[in-house]
């Protein structure tokens, strides 16, 4: 590369890195300049200075929205002194509107403005009627448990409403209906009128700012994106089947079987031998079997007559029937409490303003 | 009972514990033990004389059950004696059937069954082939249970001049296992009669059976 070639880059590099800088700092310059121009009296070139610090264009190229919003009131508020003290009254009170409209909450120093510029400023906040919005950008909240809560800022005594609508501005909740003097905290439990939990979804907050005669004013749309989020609910236990219960009273199948057999091995056994050795005199033990298989089949018998109630069945059964409903007992409390615990998720994004057509 | 006698018995008993464990560690498979003590009693007649006997014996059995198939076998000796003027004598039975089971309370089965009866001057051996069916029902509890078995014999071989004429037997009894113990006690009449010589002689056999048992079953 040549030399004419290096230092062409190098000058290329050298206003890349300083266009940035030279941009950010002529806001701020401009407003100095326009802030020691209204020191000096000369209030149509600070006028001049501090309407171009309010150059949006400018304004943007500063990083720290912070220090663009410092920048913007001091500009606001040196630009509306000037135009005051130039003479410019009207063209002062509709900064002052603008001023106001930008942050409701801002006073003029008195120990740097003289009570001419600070008097207009609030003439001028009194008759405005502006409400300014202050919330989370995100916020979670059990239903029931907690809340949406946000703040109004207002410029004047007026009458305020606040409302949720979706996104057909169809009203879901009315959530305020009233004067506003300064500030004023309000929340939202996440339900409509009849206590029922918003679907999710995208909704608006409108707080709409009314005159005395109730014509709009001016109306702050802010949009909710809302998601409902619910546990999901557990399945009910089974009921015990057929198969599981067991008989609570003796059929008559064993009882019989029992009698039957006992019956029939006990004759057997003392009545066959006989058949087959008429002529032997037999062990007289065999008497002791028969009598023994017959008697063990009677007492079954009686033991599990038919109908007779079979006590540990009938607590095996009760047993199961008690951990059944006591299943089924915690299941529906458990369902009963994650039907209650909805989350909403609410997402508010960048609010709009409508004018009205009241004052 | 003599030493030397004990020997075929000890020997059965511990030939079928060995399998015990063998064959409970096979699917559907069970196999059952017993000893027991058994008074015996035979009469014997031979027109117009009856001699009759009586003693004690010593037995055990086995059977092997697989699926609806089983085997059965049977070991006693004993001696006996008479308050007649006839010499002692001992007694060594064995049998071996193979049965099936068509139903859960019904089993067929068939087999030798071997009886000898020994005395100073020889040996009587009678070989029966039976044919028998076991019919069994629950007391109630499947703990508890009787049985009747009888039998006829089919063919037999005895150590006697007159021809063998017919036979049939019968036995009946009770078993009781014990909960959740792989253990059982069974009382039991057991007869068999049979005759040679169309009649003209008759051994019956009674014994009165109390067996303790052991089963495994898998």
């Amino acid at each position: 590369m040549t030399r004419r070639g290096i230092a062409i880059v190098a000058g290329l590099v050298a206003i890349c890195a300083t266009w940035q800088p030279v941009h950010g700092q002529t806001a701020a310059s401009l407003l100095e300049d326009g802030i020691r121009a209204y020191q000096e009296l000369e209030f149509e070139a600070a006028a001049g200075f501090l309407r171009r610090a309010l150059d949006p264009a400018l304004g943007r190229q500063l990083s720290d929205p912070a220090a663009s919003r410092v920048l913007t009131i001091r500009a606001l508020t040196y630009l509306a002194a000037a135009e005051m003290l130039g003479g410019n009254t009207d063209s002062a009170r509709a900064t002052f509107e603008r001023l106001v409209r930008f942050d409701t909450r801002y006073r003029p120093d008195q120990l740097i403005f003289p009570p001419q510029v600070t008097n207009e400023y609030d003439a001028v906040r009194r008759a405005s009627k502006v409400i300014t919005f202050d919330a989370p950008r995100h916020k979670t909240l059990r239903v029931g448990q907690d809340s949406f809560s946000f703040e109004l800022f207002a410029s004047s005594y007026h009458e305020a409403v606040v409302e949720i609508r979706d996104r057909d501005s169809v009203r879901v909740r009315s959530i305020y209906r009233g004067p506003i003097v300064d500030s004023l905290d309000l929340d939202w439990d996440g339900r409509d009128p009849e206590r029922l939990v918003v679907a999710s979804g995208p909704y608006d907050l409108w707080i709409q700012s009314r005159d005395s005669t109730g014509i709009l004013v001016r109306a702050l749309r802010v949009p909710l994106d809302i998601t409902v989020e619910t546990p999901d609910t557990l399945a009910h236990p089974f009921e015990p089947a057929d198969s599981m219960i067991l008989p609570e009273q003796h059929s008559s199948g064993p009882g019989v079987q029992a009698l039957a057999g006992g019956l029939l091995v006990g004759t057997a056994v003392a009545v066959l031998p006989t058949l087959f050795s008429s002529d032997t005199d037999l062990m007289g033990g065999r008497l002791l079997v028969a009598g023994t298989v017959s008697v063990a089949g009677i007492t079954t018998f009686f033991r599990r007559r038919p109908g007779k109630p079979i006590p540990e069945n009938i607590q095996l059964n009760q047993a199961l029937y008690r951990s059944y409903r006591d299943s089924l007992a915690v299941v529906v409390t458990e369902n009963e409490r994650r039907k209650t615990d909805v989350q909403l998720v609410i997402t508010t994004g960048s609010q709009s303003v409508h004018e009205g057509p009241g004052r | 009972m003599t030493p030397r006698r004990m020997g075929p018995l000890a020997a059965m008993l511990l030939a079928a514990s060995a399998a015990a464990g063998r064959l409970s560690a096979q699917s559907g498979v069970g196999l059952t033990v017993s000893l027991a003590p058994m008074p015996v009693q035979v009469t014997r007649t031979a027109e117009p004389a009856a001699n009759r006997f009586s003693g004690l014996t010593i037995g055990g059995a086995a059977a092997v059950r697989f699926g609806r198939l089983r085997l059965d076998l049977r070991y006693l000796e004993g001696g006996l004696g008479s308050d007649q003027e006839v010499p002692d004598q001992d007694i060594v039975e064995g049998e071996l059937l193979l049965g099936v089971a068509p139903l859960s309370w019904l089993v067929v089965k068939a087999g030798p069954h071997i009886r000898s009866f020994v005395t100073s001057q020889g040996t009587q051996r009678w070989v029966f082939w039976e044919g028998r069916v076991t019919a069994a029902a629950n007391l109630g509890s499947p703990n508890l249970l009787t049985y009747l078995e009888v039998w006829h014999v089919l063919g037999a071989n005895v150590d006697a001049v007159e021809p063998y004429d017919s036979g049939n037997g019968l036995e009946g009894g009770i078993r009781l296992a014990m909960n959740r113990l792989p253990f059982w006690g069974q009382l039991a009449y057991r007869i068999d009669h049979n005759s040679i010589g169309d009649g003209a002689k008759t051994d019956t056999v009674e014994q009165l059976v109390f067996a303790i048992g052991w089963f495994v079953r898998r």
